[in-house]
C-alpha cells in the first residue's frame, strides 16, 4: 500500500455509486490517477461494495478495464486509486450534442467502442464476474480512443451453477426485461442487454428505453421489441412480477426506430448483431464471445491472430 | 473408536436434553476460552450446554447445537414474515435462526432465498435431466465426454465460459491458499494447536446456519481465516473476534441480504463488539490485501458431481466430506480443487454406487486431472481423510449434527460408519478396484 501523501488530490471527476472520485497526481510519478474515496463512517463496517470492487478488480487485469493501481486506507476512509482515463461515454456524447438535438456517433466509432466494451466484458465473463451495471458513464474513454469498463461496485462473483441473487441491480435504462419482472436467475445475459442498450444509444446519441420507473421501462422495452410470450420465451410467464395485462405489442423494426437519428446507414450485419444483445429471452441473447464473432466485427477479428 | 460412540451417544442425549428443557429460561455467557475446557473435559457438562433458552443467542458454548426442528415450528408460524415468505417459496420448514428472521425483516427489502444448498438440487435437477438430450463424445484418443455442451441451453452452467472458466479457478487457487498449515507445523511461531481452530470453525458451521448464508459462504469465511492465521499471531482472547470478523467479511463478500453487524457482536455473547469487529475487519482485510475473492470449492465438487451423473447421493455425502475436510486441520494448505476431489472420491467409495469402476477419464477431466489411481499423494490424503473421520481427533458437533439432518441428507452416521470399517479393514475398499486391477 502506499500513502496518501503521495498524491496530490486535484478537482472532482463525479460521484460513484458509493464514493466520491478525484482526479490525482502521483507526486513521485508524474502520473495520473482516479482518487477513488470510500467514507468508513457506516454503521456496518466497510462497504460490502467497496469490498467486492477491490477484491474483483484486482482479479481483473486487462486492456478494456480500468486497473486498480492500490488501496490506501486512512483514519476514516479507504481511497481506491486507479488508473486515470479523460472522460466517460455518457460525457463524450453529451459533448457532442448540438444545441437540443443529441447526435450519435460516427460508426466506425461506435464498433471500435462496442468492440473494446464486449473484449473487457467477455474477459469479466470469463473470470467469473458480472458487472451488473454497464451504462455510457460506467464506460470510461480516452483521448486514444480506448473503452475500459469501470465502477464494479455492483458486481459481483459467480459460481456454476449460478446463485441467485438479488434483481435489484443494473440502473433502470440498462436493465433487462427479465431482470425488471424479477428474476433473480440471470447469469452473464445480464449484461449483454446493457451492451444492446448502449449500442443504440451510441448510434443515435440519446438512450433506447429512458424509462421512469420498472413498469414504465417494461412498457418502453416491449413497445419497440414485442411483448414476449411462452411461445417466443418460455417460461416468462412464470417471472414473479409478469403482468398478464399488460397489452399485446408486436415488435417494431428496430431500424425504422433508429435510422432517422443517424445520417450513416444502417446496415443488415449491424441490426442483426443489435438484436442478438436485444433478444427478450436471456437465453437467446448472444454472449460477449459470440458478440465478437459476428460479422458486423469481421474487420477487426480477421486483423487478430 | 469408542470415544467416538459416546460421543454420539452424547449428541443423541443432548438433543433429547434440549427438547425436555426447551422452555426453560437460562443464559450463560461463556466465552470461547472457557468453552474449550468445557468441550475438552467430558460429556456431562455438554448437559449444561444444552439446557439453554431458544431466544437468546450465545457465545461459543451456549448456542444449543441441536436446532430442534419439533420444538421451534411453531414459533416459525407466528414470528416471521420473511421466513414465510422463504417458506412459500421454497416449500419447506425453515428450521433455524428463528429469532433472525425477524431481525432481517425490519430490513428486508429483496427477498432473496439464502439457502442455496435446495436450489442448487433444483439447478441440477433441470440440468440434469437436460444432459439426456444429447452429449457428444470426444475421440476415443481423449477418452472424457464433454458434459459442458449438453448443458449449453442451461444458462445457469454458463456453459459457454465453463473450461475458462475453470482454467482461471485453478490459476487462481493457488494464489488465494494459506501459505502454510500452521496446525501442522508445530516450529512455526504461527503455530494454533488444532482443537483450537476446530472449536473456531465448528462454530462458524453454527452461525453460519443459524444466519441461513449460503454454504459458500462458510467455506469462503474458514479460507479468510485460514489465510489470516497462516500469517498472523492471534491471542487466544481474540480468536472469536477473528471467527466472526472473518464471516462478516465472507457474507458481505457472497451474500445478498447481510446479516447486521449488531447480530455479529451479539451472537458472540460479549466476546467481541461492533467495534471490535469494525476494526478487525479492515485490519484483515488489509492484511489480505482486499484479496477476498477465491475459486470456492463447491464449484469444484459440483463440477465433478456432473460427471458422476450429478448422483445426488454421491454428491450429497461428498458436501459432508468436503465441509469436514475443510474443518479439520490436516488439509488447509490443498488446493480447493484437490480437497473437492477428494470428498468426492470417497463419497463414491461410501455409496458404492460404482462398484466396477473407481475413477474414469471423464471424472478425471472435470477434476482438473485428478488420477486417483495413480497419484499415490491423492491417495494418502484420502486415507488420512478417512482415517480423520473414523476416528476424530479433534470435536466436530456442530459439523457432525448438521449432516444429520434430514437437510443435509442425513448422511452422517452412513459416512461415519464406512470410513470407521474402513479404518479397521486397512482401507480395503477405499483403493478394492486398484488392487484387483494389480
Amino acid at each position: 500500500m502506499s500513502s496518501s501523501s503521495q498524491f496530490k488530490q486535484l478537482e472532482k471527476l463525479g460521484n460513484g455509486t458509493y464514493a466520491t472520485v478525484y482526479k490525482g497526481l502521483n507526486k513521485t510519478t508524474g502520473v495520473y490517477v482516479a482518487l477513488k474515496e470510500v467514507k468508513l463512517d457506516s454503521e456496518e463496517g466497510t462497504p460490502s461494495t467497496a469490498i467486492r470492487e477491490i477484491s474483483l478488480m484486482k482479479e481483473l487485469k486487462h486492456e478494456n478495464i480500468v486497473r486498480l493501481y492500490d488501496v490506501i486506507h486512512t483514519e476514516n476512509k479507504l481511497t481506491l486509486v486507479f488508473e486515470f482515463m479523460d472522460n466517460d461515454l455518457k460525457k463524450y456524447m453529451d459533448s457532442r450534442t448540438v444545441g437540443n438535438t443529441p447526435r450519435g456517433l460516427e460508426l466506425n466509432l461506435v464498433k471500435y467502442f462496442q468492440w473494446q466494451l464486449l473484449q473487457g466484458l467477455a474477459f469479466c465473463h470469463e473470470s467469473k464476474i458480472l458487472h451488473r451495471d454497464l451504462k455510457p458513464q460506467n464506460l470510461l474513454i480516452n483521448k486514444k480512443g480506448q473503452l475500459k469498463l469501470g465502477d464494479f461496485g455492483l458486481a459481483r462473483a459467480f459460481g456454476i451453477p449460478v446463485n441467485t441473487f438479488s434483481s435489484e441491480v443494473v440502473t433502470l435504462w440498462y436493465r433487462a426485461p427479465d431482470v425488471l419482472m424479477g428474476s433473480r436467475t440471470y447469469s452473464t445475459s445480464i449484461d449483454i442487454w446493457s451492451c444492446g442498450c448502449i449500442l443504440a444509444e451510441m448510434i443515435t446519441g440519446k438512450p433506447l428505453f429512458p424509462g421512469t420507473n420498472d413498469e414504465e421501462q417494461l412498457k418502453l422495452i416491449f413497445d419497440i421489441m414485442g411483448t414476449p410470450n411462452e411461445s417466443l420465451w418460455p417460461g416468462v410467464t412464470k417471472l414473479p412480477k409478469y403482468n398478464p395485462n399488460i397489452q399485446q405489442r408486436t415488435p417494431r423494426d428496430l431500424r425504422q426506430v433508429l435510422q432517422p437519428h443517424t445520417k450513416e446507414p444502417l446496415d443488415g450485419n449491424l441490426m442483426d448483431f443489435l438484436h442478438g444483445l436485444l433478444q427478450l429471452n436471456p437465453d437467446m441473447r448472444l454472449s460477449a464471445k459470440q458478440a465478437l464473432h459476428h460479422p458486423w466485427f469481421a474487420e477487426y477479428y480477421h486483423h487478430t491472430p | 473408536m469408542g470415544c467416538n460412540e459416546d460421543y454420539e451417544h452424547g449428541v443423541r442425549s443432548s438433543s433429547m436434553i434440549h427438547n425436555e428443557n426447551k422452555t426453560q429460561l437460562s443464559s450463560t455467557s461463556v466465552k470461547i476460552t472457557q468453552a474449550k475446557k468445557i468441550i475438552s473435559t467430558n460429556g456431562s457438562s455438554s448437559k449444561e450446554q444444552f439446557l439453554q433458552d431458544s431466544k437468546t443467542r450465545r457465545a461459543l458454548t451456549d448456542v444449543p447445537v441441536n436446532n430442534n426442528p419439533l420444538s421451534q415450528n411453531k414459533k416459525i408460524a407466528t414470528n416471521s414474515k420473511a421466513a414465510k415468505v422463504r417458506k412459500e417459496e421454497n416449500s419447506r420448514p425453515i428450521v433455524t435462526a428463528i429469532q433472525k428472521r425477524q431481525i432481517y425483516n425490519d430490513q428486508n427489502a429483496e427477498n432473496d432465498d439464502d439457502d442455496d444448498d435446495d436450489d442448487d438440487d433444483d439447478d441440477i435437477s433441470v440440468s440434469s435431466k437436460r444432459r439426456k438430450v444429447d452429449f457428444e463424445e470426444n475421440d476415443g484418443i481423449v477418452g472424457w465426454k464433454d458434459l459442458d455442451y449438453a448443458e449449453k441451453n442451461d444458462s445457469a452452467m454458463v456453459a459457454e465460459y465453463s473450461s475458462e472458466i475453470f482454467e482461471f479457478l485453478y490459476e487462481r487457487e493457488l494464489e488465494t491458499l494459506p501459505s502454510h498449515n500452521y496446525l501442522l507445523d508445530k516450529t512455526s511461531k504461527y503455530y494454533l494447536r488444532p482443537s483450537m481452530r476446530a472449536i473456531l470453525v465448528d462454530w462458524l458451521v453454527e452461525v453460519h446456519e443459524k444466519f441461513q448464508c449460503y454454504p459458500e459462504t462458510l467455506f469462503l469465511s474458514i479460507n479468510v481465516m485460514d489465510r489470516f492465521l497462516a500469517k498472523n499471531k492471534v491471542t487466544m482472547n481474540k480468536l472469536q473476534l477473528l471467527a466472526v470478523t472473518s464471516l462478516f467479511i465472507a457474507a458481505k463478500f457472497e451474500e445478498v441480504n447481510l446479516p447486521k453487524l449488531a447480530e455479529y457482536a451479539y451472537i458472540t455473547d460479549g466476546a467481541a463488539s461492533k467495534n471490535d469487529i469494525k476494526s478487525a475487519e479492515m485490519f484483515m482485510l488489509t492484511s489480505l490485501q482486499f484479496n477476498v475473492g477465491w475459486p470456492n470449492p463447491l464449484n469444484f465438487l459440483r463440477r465433478i458431481s456432473k460427471a458422476d451423473d450429478y448422483n445426488l447421493a454421491d454428491r450429497n455425502i461428498g458436501k459432508f466430506i468436503l465441509e469436514y475436510a475443510y474443518c479439520c486441520h490436516q488439509f488447509i494448505h490443498l488446493p480447493p480443487s484437490i480437497i473437492s476431489a477428494m470428498a468426492m472420491y470417497v463419497a463414491r467409495r461410501v455409496t458404492n454406487k460404482n462398484k466396477h469402476e473407481l475413477w474414469n477419464k471423464t471424472l478425471e477431466h472435470y477434476s482438473g486431472g485428478i488420477d486417483p489411481i495413480q497419484d499415490e499423494t491423492f491417495q494418502s490424503y484420502c486415507i488420512d481423510l478417512v482415517t480423520d473421520i473414523a476416528v476424530s481427533k479433534v470435536r466436530l458437533d456442530s459439523l457432525t449434527l448438521k449432516y444429520r439432518k434430514p437437510r443435509f441428507g442425513s448422511v452422517y452416521l452412513q459416512t461415519f460408519n464406512w470410513c470407521k470399517s474402513e479404518v479397521s479393514n486397512n482401507f480395503q475398499n477405499l483403493f478394492h478396484l486398484q488392487r484387483q486391477q494389480r
